[in-house]
């Protein structure tokens, strides 16, 4: 556990390092949040509005969207990781007394939180700072908020879980470009990310309770919102647990796999 | 305590047709052919030798200290190392061994070096005495001391190989692999690192086994070698026979302190002379250079010696033709 703990810390302390990106997505965060906020003002107003997802509420899930945007990117691509796999410096990583899943899991978690960490608080305060309808809301009650912050802690486990898998069949396709660009597109829209999910057609909604990738950001962000009530947002919270759990079985299962078949060419 | 039998390894290779049609029918039908990198390999290594791990680039090396680290798995054969099967075995097994791939890097890119060791202290689980007294062993012996609070993205290829050593030996291991240790580095480097290789293995009593392109690395190392080329085994046995036996004519060049006209010594045939560079060659098997030169300072004063090395290359294509590879 120890070396997982200090994995976790020099990950973190190197992604610290990185302020200028932090600044930069501080700045396309806000102009983003905005963006949307008007955006999605404007399609209230035509009188569109879905009946569970109030306008305050929708505001304030933009700007969780772009506090969490870091967090909730649904692949980090660790050039280091996928070097090693791409150029085999995996070779040292085996070397080591170590599960390689855990020690790759860790690193991705550490870097996500330092990423977040340097950039929420900004948006949170210029968010805050907004007028009244454009600016974030506190959450529904104490409980939301609770549940939400478990929500997030689990979702962040379960994007990384899932980036694990993608990880694994980078060990086959040994191409990071094709596969990681479409998995991020893909899981962008279908987590939410681009249009929120109470805004989808119903029968999109239905489709997305069956699949994994709303129960990250979206279901973060709707328990925050209030705009599903806590016994559905405890049950939903359960089906994220189950999702972690698959993600991790299947990223464990494919990892075994891949390293006994691993080939390092060369060098 | 390093028992290899039969060792087989094949890999897969795509083939694919040249220009774009080709790609594209690669994209649907791939041919493989199968490239055997290891072919029935079995040597066994003794506690506390060093053995020099030689052959051409794609020969096999590489791929042999992989299995042996537990990095892949072969496709027959067994391999025993300190009653473990690395690949089975490897989490409990690579706690004994140490590892320097030259040509790639163990330490973290961007941060200071010494962060790098505590982080492999955490790994390794080593208690923290223990760790204290290993690194300042191991700083004292590299002279590392002004090199850990930088990180390694500033230091020379010569400092980083110097960390990478220090690194691999923190949690005492019992074997030592290292893939091409002096690969890119100067002379001055190449010589601290053979000195510390001879040292850890002679005070700590650590196995070394070491690929490398470098004869002097041998020479100055170990007299057991192992030569495999085309993933069969070619040879394993003593350095100076080979040496002996594939060196035909060799050359000495030696620059005096003065011109000493011609120089007629017994053993060696002089050549020629240039100024005060002086050119001898002989074609004795068993020419020892160390009592030449001793013969020679006896009457003459020297500036330099200099003996054409053995070229490695040279001596397996002749084994090569030799066993009608």
């Amino acid at each position: 556990m120890r070396a997982y703990g200090s994995i976790f810390k020099i990950r973190f302390i190197n992604t610290l390092q990185y302020r200028t990106a932090a600044f930069a997505g501080v700045a396309t965060q806000i102009c983003f949040g905005l963006m949307y906020v008007f955006l999605f003002t404007a399609f209230y107003n035509q009188g569109n509005a879905p009946s569970d997802f109030t306008q305050l509420q929708m505001v304030s899930y933009l700007w969780l969207q772009q506090m969490f945007f870091a967090y909730f990117f649904p692949l980090d691509q660790n050039k280091n990781m996928i070097a090693q796999i791409e150029q085999g410096n995996i070779c040292y990583e085996l070397v080591r007394p170590m599960k390689l899943y855990n020690n790759w899991s860790v690193t991705l978690f550490a870097e996500k939180i330092a990423k977040t960490l340097l950039r929420f608080l900004p948006v949170l305060i210029f968010a805050i700072l907004m007028p009244t309808g454009l600016g974030i809301e506190l959450p529904a009650s104490v409980g939301a908020l609770m549940l939400s912050l478990f929500n997030l802690i689990v979702s962040g486990m379960l994007i990384v879980a899932m980036n694990m898998v993608c990880y694994c069949l980078l060990f086959k396709t040994m191409s990071s470009l094709g596969i990681f660009s479409i998995y991020a597109t893909i899981a962008s829209l279908l987590s939410g990310a681009m249009i929120p999910i109470p805004m989808m057609p119903a029968w999109a909604q239905t489709v997305l309770n069956f699949l994994p990738f709303r129960y990250t950001s979206d279901l973060t962000f709707r328990t925050y919102v209030g705009s599903i009530d806590i016994t559905t947002a405890l049950i939903q919270t359960l089906i994220q647990i189950a999702w972690l759990v698959f993600f991790v079985i299947v990223g464990k299962l494919l990892m075994k796999r891949c390293l006994k078949k691993v080939e390092v060419q060369g060098g | 305590m390093i028992e290899i039998k039969n060792l087989t390894k094949t890999f897969k290779v795509a083939e694919k047709d040249k220009g774009f049609w080709g790609s594209v029918k690669g994209l649907f039908k791939r041919r493989y052919h199968e490239k055997r990198a290891l072919d029935d390999v079995s040597f066994s290594i003794d506690e506390g030798e060093i053995v020099g791990y030689l052959g051409p680039n794609g020969a096999g090396k590489s791929t042999t200290i992989k299995i042996m680290c537990g990095i892949l798995t072969p496709s027959s054969g067994d391999c025993k190392i300190n009653g473990f099967t690395p690949w089975k075995d490897r989490e409990k097994y690579v706690k004994d061994i140490g590892v320097v791939f030259g040509q790639r890097s163990q330490l973290w890119w961007d941060v200071p070096v010494i962060d790098s060791f505590h982080l492999l202290k955490d790994i390794y689980k080593l208690p923290k005495e223990e760790f204290e007294t290993q690194l300042n062993l191991l700083v004292e012996k590299l002279d590392l001391k002004p090199l850990l609070h930088v990180p390694l993205r500033q230091l020379s290829l010569g400092q980083k190989m110097k960390c990478e050593l220090a690194g691999s030996l923190l949690h005492k291991p019992k074997i030592l692999f290292l893939d091409e240790p002096t690969i890119g580095l100067d002379a001055i480097s190449k010589l601290k690192v053979r000195e510390f290789v001879k040292t850890i293995n002679k005070e700590m009593g650590i196995t070394v086994i070491l690929t490398t392109h470098d004869m002097n690395d041998i020479e100055a190392l170990t007299n057991r070698i192992i030569i495999i080329g085309k993933g069969k085994l070619l040879y394993d046995g003593s350095f100076d026979q080979i040496k002996y036996k594939y060196s035909n004519i060799r050359t000495i060049e030696i620059e005096m302190e003065e011109d000493y006209g011609d120089i007629e010594i017994e053993g060696c045939e002089f050549v020629s002379k240039i100024d005060k560079k002086y050119t001898f060659k002989t074609a004795d098997k068993h020419f020892k250079l160390t009592s030449f030169v001793e013969k020679l300072s006896k009457k003459y004063k020297m500036y330099d010696v200099n003996i054409d090395p053995i070229n490695l290359e040279e001596v397996i294509s002749k084994l090569y033709e030799e066993l009608g590879i």
